[in-house]
Formats: C-alpha cells, structure tokens, sequence
C-alpha cells in the first residue's frame, strides 16, 4: 500500500499523513509505503510522523518503506541515520 | 297596295325577328322567318323553315325558359321569355321572345307568331349590375360580421364629426347602445376624459392624415372609481378618387396590459428594493468574513488590527478606532485608522500613549455601546486639542462599541464619520457590534496564546543549564533562541557539564514535538543523560541506554541529540550523534569541514548506538547546533549546511564572536519558525609562533 504525502509535510498537514498510516494499520495493512517523491519541504514533524509509523508497524511485523530517489531529499535522511531505521527504495516496484 | 301586302313589307322590312310556327303540324315547325330573324341568328330563312325553332337553343339555354314557352303554347297563352339562343355561327346571343298564339275562325289556335329580340346587351348589363349588388351585399355582410364580432371597437364619423357607425365592441366600451351613437358627435356621446376621441376625429378631417397610437384613460359608468385605458388610432376613408369621406378608428381595451405593467414596475420597484438589501446584507456578511480572516491569519496582534482596521475605511466608516485596555484597565494598545494612512498617523501621533478619550472611557465603564451625536470629535482629538483642529476632523456621527472577552470588557471599537454626509445608523451600530465580538476574540485568543508561549519559554528556560562550567583549556559558548510567537515552543536544549577526569560532556538535542510536553521530555532526557553519563562508560554506551528508556516510554518519544566526551588535555573527543546533523570544525588555520561520519538513529527507536571519536588540535572550534540554524523551507539541506560553513569560516580566535557570526549570517529573523540552540567550543591553542630569528 503505498501513501502518497501531500508537497509540504509540516506541523499542518502531518497529522493527516500520520492519520492516513495508522488507518492502513489498524485496518490490517502492515506494510505500507510512503512515496516521497513529489515532497518538495519537510521538517522534523515529518521525521516523527515516519518514526512513529515505523515503530507501530515493525512492532506489529510489519515495515514502513519511503520512495524516495537518490539526491538531495534523501540526504537529509542519511544525515539523520534514517536509512538504517527505514527501508528506502528508488521505485516503487522494488517493494517487496 | 293592300294592307296585307303593307303588313307584308312591314314585316319583311322591319328589323325585329319575327317568325310564324304552325302549331297544328308535328313539332310546331316554322313556316315563316323574315330577313331580321336572319340577320340576327345567321341563319338562312330557307334552311329553317319546316324546323322546331329550338335549333337556336344550346348548352347553356335554360331548360326552365323553354319550359315556360312550350306550356305558354300549349295553353294557347302569349308569354316573353329571355333565354339564351345560339346563331349559325356558334356564338350565343339573350334573345327575348314574345309568342302571340294565332287563332282561326273557330277558335282553335293554328299559329303561334314570334318576335325575337337580340338584347344581349341588355341583360348582360342586367347581370353585371346584379353581379354588382350581389357582391356589395356579401361585401357588406362580411364586413358587418367582422365589425360586429372583432374585439376591437370600430368607429366611423361622418366629415362633421359625427357617429355613422359604431361596432357593438365600441358600445360596450363606451356603455352606450350602438343606435345612440348614430348621427351624434363624439361630446354628445361621451363625457369627461374621452372627448378627447372627438378631438382626433377632427384632426383626421383637418389634415386627412392618420393619428396613431393614442392613449386614452378615463372612466366609464359601469365601473365608476376605477381608471381604464385604451389605446386608439385613427384613420381617413377616401372613397375611390381619393378625397376623404370619413373617418374610421380602431379602439382597443388596454387597461388589463396597463395595470399589468403598473404591478411589473411595482413589482420591479420592490425587486430593486430587495436587491440593494440583500447587496447590502451581502457585503456586510463578506465584511464580517474577512474581518474574521484578517483577525486570525497572524498573531501579530499589531499587524491584525491595522489589517482588520483597514477594511473598514471608508465604507461604513471615515475613521475607525480600536483601544485596548490590560487587566488593570490601563490604556494598553490604540489603533487609529483613516483612508488616507498619512493623516491617521498624524492623528496618532498627538495622542499620548495611555490617554483614553472620554467616550471610550465612559463605554469601558459601562459596557455598553453609544451612539455619538454631540460632541464626536471628543473620539478622537486627543485633550487640549484646539477648536479649530476639532472642527477640522469634521467628525459629525460616531459609534463606540465594547469589546467583550470572557466577561469582560477588553477594549472599545469605534467608527466614525466625518467626509461621508450620511450619519452612522442602528445598521451601522448592529455591524460594529458584530465585529467588535470578532476582535475581541482575536485579541483575548492572541493574549491567552501569548501567555502560554511565555510559560513554555520561561518553563524551558528553567530546565537549560544556568551556567557553563569552567574548564581549563577549553572555550565554552552556547546561545539558545526561541522561536517567535506564533510557534509552539519545546524541544531544543544544549548541555554542558563536567566529568570525572577533568573531562566535559557537551550535549545538542532536540526533541521531536513543539509543544509544552516536548519541552518536559527534553528535561528528563537532559536529567537522565547525565546520570547515564557520570558511569562513564562512553557516548555509545549513554545513549544507547537513553534509547531503551525512551522506547519505554508511553508516548513515543523521539529525539536527535550529539553526546560527546572532550578531554581538554588531549583534545580528543569521542561522541555519538544520533539522528542529528553533523557538528561543524572550524581548524586552527579557519578552514571548515562538516563532521560528517556515520550517525546513528534517532533515539527512542530502540537502535544500537555507536561513536566516533575526532581530535580538536589546540586552536580548533567545533559547533553544535540543532535544525533551526541552518533549516530553510523549500531549500535543501547542504545549502543550509554550506551557509553555516561560509559563515564559520575564518572565525578561529573567539567562540562568542564565532556563535553572534553564526547567528546573524543563518538566523532569518522574517521566518524565525523553529527554535535555535548553538553550542561552540574552542580548544585553546598555543602562544602564536615566534617569529622565525632573523636571518643572518
């Protein structure tokens, strides 16, 4: 299941995004995606959005994967040691 | 010569046809004809005799006339018939016959003698004048039909003036029967209104030229009080040679199109009405709209008002004022607005800040709202103004309304007019009303926000550090800015303090969460690390600990932090950063370079931490810092990172110099969004070098 974030995930519209995840969650979905590619601003609200959806879905087996490409947006991911926590993937067809 | 003989030459000579039939032979064949009867049917005396003289008759002959003829002989009785005969030549001709029966001596009738006339032309012009009459009667009857049963009245006048005609559907519109119309003039028939019929007429008969599309309004009898219309045009009768013999008109009965226009226009009258007050409802309703986006899109409580203030003037108001008073009731805060922004400050400036007029007093201390009809400029002309400068305001209505907070009264909103002629009314004072409730939300609302963005600061002030420790060899400085107003407030905070073995613990964290609860985790994080610390088993050790305890936490707790351990002697520093972005090194010589080994995770995520350990040679600042310091919305990350290194650059003597460098060249101070925490430390260098000996 993938999630598509709005442009601008900050303090406003990161309640939704994390909404829309812990749906999928509770509605039995485990492995979920977030497509990361059309986000062109976010801020540590987003960080602890993807976080928390992280934490509850590995505890209940599952994994969060981000789409995102290689580049700049990836690298604020890297620089906060994220790429060890979540699965990054380029295309959406590398899901598993 | 005899008689006979005369008689003979008469008949022979005479241009009458005259023919004899012997009736007592079979089929009464002629057994005379003279010339005439020749000449008038063409055909030869010798080749009819011995013939029934109907071989004039043909097609068209009318069997009823032979009829006539044949009983007349038969019964022995003269007759005269006109019918229709046919000479020689095909053509046909009217031929009137007289039949004279003959008798003999013993009475029985022996001959019948005939006397045929040519008169064609006679009954042709019979015919053409019965044809003539025949048509004038249909014509006539025709007409009458239409004149008796079209709803339109019809009226003819003779060249004095008088009725000559008249339909029944103009006696019913004039109420009088149509014989006593006749031979009278329009005055004698109608009265009041309407004569002005009879004056047409006559300018018809004057200028034989029509008149058109009169109206016509009066009343009639049968319907006394109520005002009917017509509509009337009026024509000339010429007779075929042109010159007029009467006049003619056409009346129709308009009074149910007139009053039915009258109610259109009534009607359109009190749409129009409608219209210009749902417009005005409408635009009051967008006013209060906008006043409500205005008051809300900033808590800039200053900016807001002016905003709200502005979309006041000029309509409904020339100048609109806002003061507000604190707890104590002392003047807090005045707004003063104009269309033309340079007069209004002009005004503002001669006030004295905490002056209150009177008006606005007097409604502070009541709480209720007042109409200004004396004295207006009292609103707005600070005291001891001058008569003439009161005067010159112009002010001549003014409305002052509370503004009402959780039962209290936090200030007053006040409209006035002075270049608009029309005085404020209970419109006027009813919306002032309304938007007083909307500011005084805005502005209770920014004040409760206000106050609890203080307690958030002064809580997380509370909670930092109140002084660096002092180590020898080491140059501490930090700088902690909180974010504006308008933005929740929490997790950043910095630490320092020492540890056993002369060695310093440096600390940057930043805890995910702006609220007031993140900047209560922070505390704890802060507490525990330096108990976890003081075991001394290394930054991996301490934070990968910390991690445990905050995935134990109920909440879900997340936060990025640097930990790291310096040893001043040495200038090793061994430190873990989890999450965080890179510390930044400054060396000796001012060159830069992003710390930019492997982090680990964020903490409260449960990972293994583990550190890495750099040397500060003698003269080199490393800085700590958290996101607000080099974050920008919409830029990449490494351009905030590549601002932070151009502005550290060279920057190698002085850690304090080094932070206020950093702050002014990254804070942006317009989008100040996120708190900014900065912790530099320098490790002292030694003496500079001497200068090489010269040379000998």
């Amino acid at each position: 299941m993938v999630v598509v974030p709005p442009g601008e995930v900050d303090p406003s519209t990161a309640p939704e995004l994390r909404a829309t995840i812990d749906e999928l969650r509770t509605s039995g979905t485990d492995h979920v995606a977030v497509d990361w590619r059309a986000v062109t601003f976010f801020d540590s609200s987003a960080i602890g959005v993807l976080m928390g959806a992280h934490q509850e879905l590995s505890e209940a087996g599952g994994r969060l994967a981000v789409v995102c490409a290689a580049g700049s947006r990836r690298r604020l991911f890297d620089l906060m040691g994220l790429d060890q926590v979540l699965t990054f993937v380029t295309a959406v067809d590398e899901l598993d | 010569m005899g008689l006979l003989s005369l008689l003979d030459r008469a008949v022979v000579a005479t241009a009458r046809s005259f023919t004899i039939a012997d009736v007592r032979l079979p089929d009464h064949p002629l057994v005379y004809a003279n010339p005439a009867f020749e000449r008038m049917t063409g055909y030869r005396r010798k080749a009819v005799l011995g013939s029934n003289c109907r071989f004039l008759q043909g097609p068209g002959t009318d069997p009823t006339a032979v009829d006539e003829m044949r009983d007349a002989i038969r019964s022995g009785t003269p007759c005269s018939v006109t019918v229709l005969n046919y000479r020689a030549d095909g053509s046909a001709f009217w031929n009137e016959v007289s039949l004279s029966p003959i008798a003999g001596a013993d009475g029985a009738m022996t001959h019948v003698v005939g006397v045929q006339d040519d008169v064609t032309a006679r009954v042709l012009a019979e015919l053409g004048r019965e044809q003539a009459h025949a048509q004038e009667r249909e014509t006539r009857s025709l007409l009458e039909s239409v004149l008796a049963t079209v709803p339109v009245g019809l009226g003819f006048w003779d060249l004095d003036g008088r009725f000559t005609s008249v339909n029944r559907a103009l006696a019913e519109i004039n109420g009088v029967p149509i014989e006593d119309h006749l031979g009278r003039r329009v005055d004698q028939v109608l009265d009041g209104d309407l004569t002005q019929v009879g004056d047409h007429v006559q300018t018809v008969i004057a200028t034989g030229r029509p008149v058109l599309d009169q109206w016509v309004t009066g009343e009639v009898d049968d319907c006394p009080g109520e005002l009917q219309h017509w509509l009337t045009s009026y024509y000339p009768v010429r007779d075929p040679d042109g010159a007029l013999v009467s006049v003619g008109a056409v009346v129709s009965v308009v009074t149910a199109q007139r009053r039915a226009e009258a109610d259109r226009s009534d009607a359109l009258e009190r749409e129009r009405r409608a219209r210009v007050a749902a417009e005005a409802a409408h635009e009051r309703l967008g006013l209060l709209t906008r006043s409500m986006e205005v008051l809300t899109a900033s808590l800039d409580l200053d900016a807001s008002l002016a905003r709200f203030a502005d979309l006041l003037v000029p309509r409904p108001a020339d100048w609109v004022a806002i003061h507000l008073v604190d707890d104590d009731g002392r003047a807090a805060r005045a707004v003063l607005c104009h269309r033309d922004h340079e007069r209004a400050d002009r005004l503002a400036a001669l006030h004295r800040p905490g002056d209150l007029p009177q008006p606005v007093a007097d409604v502070l201390a009541s709480g209720r709202p007042r109409l200004l009809t004396k004295e207006p400029e009292d609103l707005l002309t600070p005291s001891g103004a001058s008569a003439g400068a009161r005067r010159d305001l112009g002010l001549h209505s003014a409305v002052v309304v509370p503004l009402p907070a959780r039962g209290r009264t936090i200030g007053t909103l006040s409209l006035a007019r002075a270049e608009t002629p029309e005085p404020l009314g209970p419109d006027d004072l009813s919306l002032a009303l309304e938007l007083a409730t909307r500011v005084a939300l805005a502005v209770d609302n920014q004040r409760l926000y206000a106050r609890d963005h203080e307690v958030a600061v002064t809580l997380q002030q509370a909670l930092l550090p109140d002084h660096l420790p002092e180590v020898d060899g080491i140059e501490l400085c930090v700088r902690y800015v909180a974010g504006a107003v308008g933005v929740d407030v929490g997790g950043d905070w910095y630490d320092a303090f020492p540890l056993d073995g002369d060695r310093i613990a440096l600390t940057i964290g930043d805890v995910v969460g702006h609220d007031l609860e993140a900047a209560v985790k922070m505390g704890e994080l802060r507490t525990t690390l330096r108990a976890y610390a003081a075991d001394g088993r290394g930054p991996a050790d301490v934070v990968t600990r910390l991690d445990h305890l905050a995935g134990q936490h109920r909440q879900g707790f997340l936060a990025t932090l640097v930990y790291g351990e310096l040893e001043p002697a040495t200038g090793r520093f061994t430190y873990t950063r989890a999450g965080h972005l890179p510390p930044v090194m400054i060396d000796a010589e001012g060159d830069v370079r992003v710390v930019d080994d492997r982090p680990s995770p964020p903490v409260g995520l449960g990972s293994r931490h583990h550190q890495h350990t750099l040397v500060l040679a003698p003269g080199s600042t490393i800085a700590l810092y958290t996101d607000g310091l080099v974050e920008r919305r919409g830029e990449d990350i490494d351009r905030g990172l590549e601002r932070l290194l151009q502005a550290a650059a060279g920057t190698t003597d002085d850690p304090e110099l080094l932070c206020d460098r950093l702050l002014s060249a990254l804070s942006n101070p317009a989008e100040m969004a996120d708190d900014i925490a900065l912790l530099t430390v320098r490790r002292q260098g030694p003496a500079p070098p001497a200068p090489p000996p010269s040379a000998p």
